[in-house]
């Protein structure tokens, strides 16, 4: 990673803390502590790869970053910062706005969703769904300015510009999928939080979306940050893997250090389970982790994965492992590698 | 360009819209398309009603000039016309006319047939359903009490559903606070037993008023509304297109208006036709009770309270009692026929 390499996102000691109500009067009565100290940047022009097994908090992340966290569950606690670089280098924290300081950075930073089903309005034509962000952030273009906008963003995704009169329901899952991108791509976003964009289609199809997707991010020059438990996926993708593990980052590096040398014990269990598709290659031994993911509710204390990690030691307990560089730009949050 | 759209979309079948996609599917519920004619009907007799059933010709000579009475009343009505001094206090069938097309029902509702003395008349040649005990037509007044019916069912269900839809949105969208508080509203208003609370407030005025029947009605039959929508509104703020909307930085009046509210509005539609239908029989009910319309007013409900006193007049009963179960079966089965062609997993 070379160091001219500009930033775009800086997550710094990121929290994010959901109240468990509970009694008659609804108090809170625990936390879940989904997201617990996650730091990492994201460069211009960059695809960064987040990876964990479900419930790890990497959805979370990404909901943390675009700031819709507050709208759905307003007694949410979010500490640490989220940094938003402008081209000239000013930053923003984007984790305190309020929502009418955040509309401005609305349109820079967008995402797609990983259920094409839920993720489109189903009232509204395609035309009026990609053509909505471009009335709010685009109030000076013409209603013919925005339907060829439409008609070139539809064009770019692989669909035809006839389409746009056309409701969701009248598409396969891959359609409806090129059509949410469409929508993110409408306002020219810097970064995509891309949230498990191609879990929920058939193989084939995740393959043209993949692609689609990278032919997109280099044409417009923007960054991902591709959420995914699919490895061979993401490191397909992305230039950098960041892996997650109830809440806390374990190891982040480079795409190819990271899948093929993975050096945290989570990360070499989690890539152990990548299907091999050379029924010759029998080198790669399978590591079953035993044992249930914790309960977030009631995390275990010290290092959160001591309690299936195959090289644990007593003195895991006593203090929660932090991110420490191993070699250039790979760090690994485990001081026994 | 033109030609290859038309033969891009040949599937046309699905290339239609939400509304579309409902009609279709309505259609194909035998009982409700029925229901939707036969409600027609009724709306187009509410709104026909004058040259139904009325005493004045709709058009006649008289003293040379020709006069469109029925008509001329409207205008009277709404203050751009009155009557000439001698036809104002006539009795129209006794004035000498040239010649006269009177309505296929040449009564009005309310006026007596002066012609009978005798107390209620059975089915005959002259009136068609019969007469009630001072000789009111009832054919007449089924005609002009379907305006009634329609009007109890609008107005009382636009108030519930207006209240209903702002409370339930607000409880849904805002939840926390918000929430709590609209829900034990809600509680509350469930728990009173609406129809004696609406005979009370009734009660309390010396004369009975349709309109304030139908307010009452609206305003205490709103929670099943509420709640619809609030449950609505919860399932959908979580749905990944209201994350996408928020993200995307529209506004919350938008991400109501246009993205949850379009969504949650069908289950709110259905249940306001059943709403209907239990407005039209609290009416009636109350009607039957003599706590609804003051005497002069003939509503089907009022027509089946004169029954209660003359026993043998049985089409005082039948009459006005089948268009009440006629209507409300009527609202009753297009709501399940709406409610079936709104929910695609029943698509057929």
């Amino acid at each position: 990673m070379s160091d001219n390499t500009q930033k775009l996102l800086e997550i710094s000691n990121l929290q994010v803390y959901f109240p468990v109500p509970g009694g008659i009067l609804q108090r809170k009565v625990a936390e879940v502590k989904a997201v617990d100290g996650v730091s990492f940047t994201l460069h211009r022009g960059e695809t960064l790869g987040l990876v964990g097994e479900s419930g790890c908090g990497k959805t979370t992340v990404g909901r943390a970053i675009i700031n819709i966290l507050r709208h759905v569950s307003p007694e949410v606690h979010i500490g640490g910062s989220v940094y938003f670089y402008e081209k000239d280098g000013t930053r923003t924290d984007l984790a305190y706005l309020s929502k009418k300081d955040m509309r401005k950075f609305r349109s820079k930073i967008q995402m797609i969703f990983q259920d094409p089903y839920s993720s489109l309005n189903s009232r509204l034509s395609v035309r009026q769904i990609i053509a909505e962000p471009l009335e709010i952030h685009r109030p000076d273009m013409s209603a013919k300015e925005r339907n060829e906008q439409v008609e070139l963003l539809l064009q770019k995704v692989g669909l035809q510009p006839e389409y746009a009169a056309r409701f969701p329901h009248e598409f396969s899952g891959g359609q409806r999928q090129r059509i949410g991108i469409a929508r993110a791509l409408a306002t020219r976003p810097d970064v995509i939080i891309c949230d498990e964009p191609v879990s929920a289609l058939d193989v084939s199809v995740q393959a043209q979306v993949i692609n689609l997707m990278e032919d997109l991010r280099q044409e417009f020059g923007m960054s991902y940050l591709f959420i995914a438990h699919d490895l061979s996926v993401v490191h397909h993708i992305s230039r950098r893997i960041a892996v997650m593990y109830l809440g806390n980052m374990v190891e982040i590096g480079e795409s190819d250090d990271v899948y093929f040398r993975p050096k945290h014990p989570y990360s070499i269990a989690l890539l152990s389970a990548v299907p091999q598709p050379d029924p010759e290659r029998k080198d790669k031994q399978r590591i079953v982790l035993h044992g249930d993911i914790p309960n977030p509710l009631n995390k275990p204390s010290g290092c959160s994965f001591r309690t299936r990690c195959p090289i644990a030691r007593p003195e895991c307990a006593d203090f929660t492992p932090q991110l420490a560089e191993h070699e250039n730009g790979r760090f690994v949050a485990c001081p026994y590698v | 360009m033109e030609k290859e759209q038309i033969s891009d979309n040949k599937d046309s079948s699905i290339h239609e819209s939400y509304g579309a996609f409902v009609r279709q599917q309505f259609r194909k519920n035998k009982l409700g398309v029925i229901s939707l004619y036969f409600l027609i009907t009724v709306i187009l007799t509410a709104i026909s009603a004058d040259f139904l059933a009325n005493d004045k010709p709709i058009v006649a000579s008289y003293k040379g000039s020709i006069i469109f009475p029925i008509m001329h009343e409207y205008a009277v009505s709404l203050g751009l016309s009155s009557w000439e001094r001698d036809i104002a206090l006539a009795d129209w069938k006794s004035l000498k006319y040239d010649w006269a097309v009177f309505p296929p029902v040449p009564y009005s509702p309310s006026n007596t047939d002066p012609n009978i003395m005798q107390s209620e008349m059975g089915p005959s040649s002259k009136h068609w359903l019969g007469t009630d005990d001072i000789g009111r037509d009832v054919l007449s007044g089924v005609i002009h009490g379907s305006r009634y019916a329609l009007a109890i069912g609008v107005v009382a269900m636009g108030i519930a559903l207006f209240i209903g839809l702002f409370l339930g949105s607000a409880a849904g969208f805002f939840g926390g606070m918000t929430d709590v508080i609209i829900s034990r509203i809600i509680e509350i208003v469930i728990t009173f037993p609406t129809f004696f609370l609406i005979i009370t407030i009734v009660a309390m005025f010396r004369e009975g008023n349709i309109w304030l029947i139908m307010t009452l009605i609206g305003l205490t039959n709103w929670t099943g509304t509420a709640r619809l929508i609030r449950g609505e509104f919860l399932r959908l703020r979580n749905l990944d297109f209201v994350s996408a909307a928020t993200a995307l930085g529209y506004s919350q009046r938008r991400v109501i208006f246009r993205h949850i509210l379009p969504n949650a509005i069908a289950p709110a539609l259905v249940s306001a036709a059943f709403g209907i239908a239990q407005a039209i029989l609290i009416e009636s009910a109350l009607s039957f009770l003599g706590f609804g319309v003051p005497p002069t007013v003939v509503t089907w409900g009022s027509i089946l309270e004169r029954a209660s006193s003359s026993i043998n007049a049985w089409w005082l009963a039948v009459f006005p009692g089948l268009m009440i179960f006629l209507t409300v079966s009527a609202y009753n089965l297009i709501g399940d026929a709406l409610r079936d062609a709104t929910d695609p997993r029943l698509r057929s």
